[in-house]
């Protein structure tokens, strides 16, 4: 199976130690575990912050269902979170998610690597093409519905 | 999946992209879409028929005036299919960043 990496980065402004508590917090609203992202949503979440805990984190969509498994290991505050990452779309494989936080511009530069991730041929090279779909047209498939 | 690989070659080109991006803010003619581009009316129109064969763009005569408007179904495909991870940590990153943008009193 061909796999590929997919690396994201985001200016944040806050600290390092903030943004990395928010991002382990499945309390915090800005953390990536919280809640229902958008009306219509549900969402569970089981997750245990430690190096070997485990989490569990299903969104539900209403039209379909996005379970996720996986275990955090490395955890160093300010600096790092690193957990496996198991679902459907990965096909029973296991990658990996890397979150870098480093200070910068007064802020905190994320950089976030989600490793292994199975690729597809007709994906490949077309991947401007879905940041573009995914930016630029959100707000028209939200105003259109999803009909 | 065969309207999936026409959709991803629409959209490959940049220039077909630019005319679904105007057209997301509403119907447009098609000379006014063709009026940024530095190519040809015909040039443009290449792209646009692409784009309509594709089922992205919808045509509308009325007498001599063509009128283009989007259709976002096929691009809804493309996203719930090709780009859950990049859907799924930009939407993330992006409520990461909006919390700490609001939280943070303005100077």
């Amino acid at each position: 199976m061909k796999l590929t990496n997919l690396e994201f980065t985001r200016q944040i402004p806050a600290s390092p130690d903030e943004v990395f508590d928010a991002w382990i917090d499945p309390t915090c609203p800005g953390g990536p575990w919280f809640g229902p992202q958008a009306e219509g949503r549900t969402s569970k979440v089981i997750l245990d912050a430690k190096v070997d805990g485990l989490f569990y984190h299903c969104v539900d969509t209403g039209a379909q269902r996005w379970v996720h498994y996986g275990r955090f290991t490395q955890l160093e505050r300010g600096k790092l979170a690193e957990h496996t990452w198991v679902c459907e779309a990965t096909k029973g494989r296991e990658s990996v998610v890397t979150t870098r936080f480093e200070a910068k511009d007064g802020g905190t530069l994320v950089t976030l690597v989600h490793a292994g991730v199975p690729d597809d041929d007709e994906g490949r090279g077309q991947r401007a093409g879905w940041s573009w779909v995914l930016g630029a047209l959100a707000d028209t498939m939200a105003r259109r519905g999803r009909g | 999946m065969e309207t999936l690989s026409s959709t991803l070659q629409a959209i490959s080109d940049p220039t077909r992209r630019a005319i679904i991006d105007r057209l997301t803010r509403g119907p447009a003619r098609v000379t006014d879409v063709a009026a940024p581009f530095a190519m040809s009316l015909a040039a443009v129109s290449k792209h646009v028929r692409v784009l309509e064969k594709a089922g992205l763009v919808r045509r509308t005569r009325q007498g001599r005036e063509h009128t283009l408007a989007l259709e976002a179904a096929p691009l809804r495909e493309v996203a719930s299919w090709a780009a859950r991870y990049e859907q799924y940590w930009t939407e993330r990153l992006d409520r990461l960043e909006a919390y700490f943008a609001n939280r943070r009193p303005p100077r």
